[in-house]
């Protein structure tokens, strides 16, 4: 009997453990709205993420690491605790979960970095509509006065749990043209910071003067209360932010109706529904910038233009002519100088805040978390997946070799090849690891470094507004640039011949910019692709081959899907000519240009570009590997593309794993019984039988030992994939011509930490003086590594009164001097000033604030 | 579900004709028989195409994300910079046009759904629009058979396991009604309420995050071994938590049910005059309990067995184990059709000859029991 109870007793807590587990409060983010007048947050307070060791000097070439393993885990949760319990290394996604971020950062055995590439907005559907009902949203005064009506310090705060920065216009706060127009944009905030009276005061006047009327607390129209359909993602912190400005809409006497939509189910409302049908209203709008844009003007053509974006919403936007001219010069860089360019920010940024077809709400702050004994180089913007000296720059503590564990949410998503293969994040990350190239983006600036380019020359036609900031580019400037008649301009896919600007414009062709890329001598003795064969020009002339032959009818491989790219590239191109093959000299003319000279050089990684790298679109590839894709596709048997494999119904080609390989494996042995050369007519000038039989070989030999054909020239090779099993196993090149410490420098953005000081009280009409100190880990920051320091004053009432520059009066010290004018404007009271010190190596600026008294 | 073969005696009887061969009235029996189960099959995997799709609605979405997709390539390539709008906005048209014939929105839904049906129907699963096997494939028989032996190890040796051990457990409980063993099952029988990831967010706190003497998940060690023992070594490390996770919720609960059914049969009057001529445990349980209730457990263990074919999609991704059910969420979150409709017209075929075949295994096991014929009188 004693049993008996004891038996159910031992019942009873089971059931009750289950209930209360069920019962456990959430980690969500909160979902609770604010009330009428939220208390003024604490400023954003973003933790800086950890400092990462000073990488030794070395002479160990390639990767710091042995061995990199790639797995996968869904959860970001699960992740910090396997990263806690010492079974993982690193976790390779840009995590936004606050409740993450407060384990990674209170424990001592983790370190994180972060990136700031992802925005969140409010989008509005400005259309009148055909049913007569009225739009709120089509008046350009209530979409205004949206802005007025979002608390972003309190999103910041209360959602984000400071894991994101307050954003107010097109313009990304952590890319370089917000720091070059840090006072516009100061300005601009102060005017649409959070206040409801005034929201609520534009809305009953514009309300009213719409024909609505207030009913019971509730705006109607024709007697019949306005519902607003509110989209709101679900996915991410979209939902509470949804929510949030829902309520705000309930307080101004707006009904809500939230439609809570993944990605793939709000489509169908703002992507592709007549925006004048009226199924919505408002949505919230997310974008991801996945590497440092460090051109943000055409974003104004991009969210505020017809052109901008192809669906049918953004046709219903109607910009003042006005904006629409300052947007499409910005677009086109139609201007001859910088000074231009700001005028045109000046037009540009306060209509963009009016017309208000989107509102920007934060700038998310995510982060990627790693055991504290570990250091890499991880992008501002696309963090450590982003980056792409990842695999140069991932090192283990004081130690040369070892293993890592990276782990991301997805791994081997879709089929790898160069040419039409997977562009997943989680897929580029490990491809980035094991692939070379003629530059690399600087993670902390977005300006192009030389990977295994020794120089360029970068020659525009005068007027246009290209600038070069580093020394490896030589800018010049020439009233007119002839393309040579030798130039390749397109390819003849029946002959397999490239076709020359002498044959097609016989009377000559002119251009606007000629890019010359110069590699270094022996470059083809010391760069290996990692199945041993020596790197030639012929894998580069491949890849010229590979923009136009695809989208030809007439070539063996011809994708329709490929052709609007390439007409779209042939529209600016003007020509390609190899000057020198070794070392290799090449030069492109283009009518396309950049506002930098090293950007330009690198097209930001865009395949095709003036390194002619045998980069593609999805990855390196040498032509020997290359060929087996193009003889698949030629009979049929796979395709390159998802599209013509999707038309053809045979299998997307994966280079990697999968039924490709036995048919890739099938054309190995047929190309090296034929010592087969693609395109001969073409490469058969650049390539000899001979070498043709040393790559199958070799190739054969790779195949063997790794089973897979993804041949690249980078730090780590692909050593193993297990598709089922979810992983794959990287291993140091061996043969990897650079140092291991190349890239040293990148293992900490050089965020600046800035103080401002001087005198609290300041007599009107007496010039003041105060102190601007900038520093990293408490040392002086050096001058030469600061592009400008600007102040920004306001006023009492919160208005912008004057704004300049700072002087330099040592290193890491400037000074900002009010003179007795400026300070005679100021009236009796609390005033604000501000630094906003824009370095050279980081994109981000930093800011720092000073509050002083005028007395008369 | 099939119809049951239970008729009444009187019925049978009645039906029972003279001169009737048993080939002729099996095979009239069968010929009836697979005609229903094909239309039901027919009538369920048309449904599933429908619903798949949203009665077409999924046509939309897919329209919306080809031409946002379309668009966020354009806006991010520097080649379309130079084109002037009208020459863009024909490149993107072209793009969306190609993407959308790939897809085959150029066809009507219903034209689509009954090429969909005819070729589910006949095991042309073809091929995935979005989404590709582990390996790469984008052939929907290998989508679902790469994932089919991690889902088989996993979910075949947990849930067989399980069965048999439950059965058998409770068998012996039955006849030991209100014993110490018996009262430990009754008290542990509520653990069924909860899921088996429910239990394995529990075991990988406990094991992985704590103990760290098991893995927090995958179905391997990484990198692999290379070594074949090693290799299984490893698989079975892997596979302690689910297996433990698994049978925490489903152990004490199918006991105490099949305890519960046995009881039932356990104190028949025929159960109770042979244990009263003396008749040993080990006999009373195998011929007077187990048999009559074989058509049941028979039922239960083949409906068991091809409900594997589904996985369990939230245990595998708690596990991370790479099995059916999470490839079947996936497809259902990327509106992959062919990959629903591909396991679905799979598992309706599974459940459609599972159904026929038990009608001819009830006629073995219970004598009873006749093909097309009801129940023998005796």
């Amino acid at each position: 009997m004693k049993f008996k109870y004891l038996a159910s007793l031992f019942s009873l807590l089971i059931a009750l453990s289950l209930v209360l587990a069920a019962c456990a409060p959430q980690s969500a983010a909160t979902t609770e709205e604010p009330a009428i007048e939220p208390q003024a947050p604490a400023p954003t307070d973003v933790p800086a993420p950890t400092e990462e060791p000073a990488m030794p000097q070395t002479d160990r070439t390639g990767a710091w690491v042995d061995e990199v393993i790639f797995t996968e885990e869904n959860s970001a949760e699960a992740a910090a605790s396997q990263l806690n319990a010492g079974q993982l290394d690193i976790y390779a996604y840009t995590v936004a979960e606050a409740p993450v971020f407060e384990t990674v950062k209170s424990s001592p055995n983790l370190a994180y970095s972060e990136a700031a590439g992802s925005s969140v907005a409010l989008m509005f559907n400005p259309a009148t509509f055909a049913s007569g009902d009225l739009n709120p949203f089509s008046d350009q005064k209530i979409r205004e006065a949206m802005h007025w009506l979002v608390d972003r310090d309190y999103v910041v705060q209360e959602i984000y749990k400071g894991l994101a920065n307050p954003r107010y216009s097109v313009l990304s706060t952590v890319f370089p043209d917000y720091a070059r127009y840090a006072d516009l944009m100061r300005a601009l905030e102060s005017k649409y910071s959070y206040n409801f009276e005034k929201a609520d005061a534009v809305v009953t006047e514009r309300m009213t003067a719409l024909g609505a009327e207030k009913v019971g607390g509730i705006w109607s129209y024709n007697a019949s209360p306005i519902s607003l359909q509110f989209v709101i993602r679900t996915e991410d912190n979209r939902r509470p932010i949804g929510d949030y400005f829902a309520g705000q809409l309930e307080l101004l006497g707006f009904q809500v109706e939230r439609l809570y939509k993944n990605r793939t189910e709000a489509s169908p409302y703002w992507v592709q529904s007549d925006p004048a049908e009226g199924t919505w209203h408002l949505y919230t709008a997310g974008w991801i910038a996945p590497s440092i844009d460090r051109d943000e003007g055409d974003q104004f053509s991009s969210y505020f233009a017809p052109r901008g974006f192809g669906i049918p919403l953004w046709q219903v936007y109607s910009p003042p002519a006005e904006f629409d001219e300052a947007a499409l010069k910005l677009e086109g860089n139609n201007f001859t100088n910088i000074e231009e360019r700001r005028e045109l920010f000046e037009i540009a940024l306060p209509y963009s805040m009016e017309e208000a077809y989107e509102i920007w709400v934060v700038d998310e702050v995510s982060f990627s978390p790693r055991i504290a004994g570990l250091s890499v180089a991880a992008d501002l913007a696309g963090g450590t997946a982003g980056s792409y000296i990842w695999g140069q720059t991932l090192r283990l503590k004081d130690q040369e070799g070892g293993s890592v564990r990276v782990s991301q949410p997805g791994i081997l998503v879709e089929p790898w090849n160069p040419i039409g293969g997977s562009n997943w994040i989680y897929d580029s990350m490990p491809q980035r690891g094991v692939s070379d190239n003629g530059t690399v983006p600087d993670p902390f600036t977005g300006l192009a470094l030389p990977q295994r380019l020794e120089r360029a020359e970068v020659t525009v036609v005068e007027g246009l507004p290209v600038t070069s900031t580093l020394d490896w580019v030589d800018l010049q400037f020439e009233p007119e640039i002839t393309v040579p008649a030798d130039a390749w301009i397109d390819w003849d896919a029946a002959t397999q011949r490239f076709i020359t600007v002498g044959e097609l414009y016989p009377d000559g062709l002119t251009t606007k910019t000629r890019t010359t890329v110069y590699y270094p001598e022996g470059m083809f003795d010391t760069v290996k692709w990692h199945d041993g064969s020596p790197l030639s020009v012929a894998d580069f002339v491949m890849s010229m081959i590979m923009v136009f032959d695809p989208a030809k009818t007439e070539s063996a491989i011809y994708d329709e899907a490929a052709a609007p790219g390439t007409e779209g590239y042939q529209s600016h191109f003007r020509g390609v000519r190899i000057v020198s093959t070794d070392p290799l000299v090449i030069e492109t003319y283009d009518d396309a240009f950049l506002l930098d000279a090293e950007v330009m050089v690198s097209q930001n990684q865009v395949y095709p570009n003036p390194t002619w790298w045998p980069q593609y679109t999805y990855g390196e590839g040498a032509w020997h590997s290359l060929a087996l894709g193009v003889l698949a596709e030629t009979n049929g048997e796979l395709a390159f593309s998802t599209d013509k494999a999707g038309a053809l119904e045979v299998e997307w080609l994966s280079m990697i794993s999968g039924p490709s390989l036995e048919i890739l494996g099938g054309y190995l042995d047929q190309a090296e019984s034929e010592t087969y050369i693609p395109f001969a007519a073409t490469l058969g000038d650049f390539i000899s039988t001979d070498e043709a039989a040393d790559r199958y070989a070799t190739l054969k030999d790779f195949y063997g030992k790794h089973n897979h054909f993804w041949v690249n020239t980078g730090p780590f090779v692909l050593d193993k994939v297990f598709p089922v099993e979810g992983t794959l196993t990287l291993r140091r090149n061996e043969a990897y011509p650079d140092r291991a410490d190349k890239w040293a420098r990148f293992s900490a953005p050089r965020i600046a930490d800035v103080e401002l000081d001087g005198a609290g009280q300041v007599q009107s009409g007496t010039e003041a003086v105060f102190d601007v100190f900038v520093s990293f880990n408490d040392e002086p920051y050096a001058n030469a590594d600061i592009s400008e320091v600007k102040y920004l004053l306001f006023n009492a009432t919160g208005d912008l009164v004057a704004s300049g520059a700072a002087e330099a009066v040592g290193e890491g010290q400037f000074q900002i001097v009010l003179s007795t004018d400026l300070t005679s404007q100021l009236d009796s009271g609390s005033n604000k000033l501000e630094a906003i010190v824009v370095p050279a190596v980081v994109s981000i600026p930093s800011f720092a604030s000073y509050e002083f008294v005028t007395t008369k | 579900m099939a119809e049951t073969t239970f008729q009444p005696d009187s019925l049978a009887v009645e039906r029972r004709k003279h001169g009737t061969t048993t080939f002729a009235r099996v095979a009239r029996y069968t010929l009836a028989r697979v005609i229903t189960l094909f239309l039901t099959t027919v009538v369920g995997v048309y449904l599933t195409i429908l619903i798949a799709n949203m009665g077409g609605y999924v046509d939309q979405i897919q329209r919306a994300t080809i031409r946002e997709d379309v668009n966020q390539i354009v806006r991010t390539d520097v080649s379309f910079k130079a084109l002037s709008q009208v020459e863009r906005d024909s490149r993107i048209n072209e793009m969306i046009r190609l993407r959308e014939e790939r897809v085959g929105l150029d066809q009507p839904f219903m034209v689509r759904s009954v090429r969909f049906l005819t070729n589910a129907m006949t095991l042309n699963l073809g091929w995935a629009q979005n989404m590709a096997s582990d390996s790469g494939s984008r052939q929907v028989r290998n989508i679902m058979l790469e994932r089919l032996p991690p889902t088989l190890f996993l979910f075949a040796t947990s849930n067989i396991l399980l069965f048999f051990f439950s059965v058998l457990i409770a068998l012996s409980l039955s006849r030991r009604y209100g014993n110490f063993w018996d009262r430990v099952l009754v008290g542990l029988a509520p653990t069924g309420s909860a899921p088996g990831w429910f239990y394995g967010i529990f075991l990988i706190l406990i094991f992985a995050a704590v103990f760290r003497v098991l893995p927090y998940g995958g179905m391997v060690a990484a990198p692999p071994p290379p070594n074949p023992f090693d290799y299984f070594l490893s698989l079975l490390q892997h596979l302690a938590l689910p297996v433990l996770a698994i049978t925490l919720s489903t152990i004490f609960l199918n006991a105490y049910n099949w305890r519960t059914f046995f009881l039932i049969y356990s104190s028949e009057d025929y159960v109770e005059m042979a244990k009263a001529k003396g008749l040993s445990q080990r006999m009373l349980e195998r011929r007077y309990i187990l048999r009559p209730t074989l058509p049941t457990i028979i039922s239960t263990f083949a409906l068991t067995l091809i409900t594997l074919w589904t996985g369990a999609p939230i245990l595998e991704g708690v596990f991370n184990w790479p099995g059916l059910g999470q490839t079947l969420l996936r497809a259902i979150g990327q509106y992959e059709t062919s990959v629903i409709v591909g396991s679905t017209v799979i598992f309706a075929y599974m459940l459609a000859i599972t159904v026929f075949m038990l009608d001819f295994i009830y006629a073995i096991v219970d004598p009873r029991v006749k093909v097309g014929g009801g129940i023998k009188h005796k």
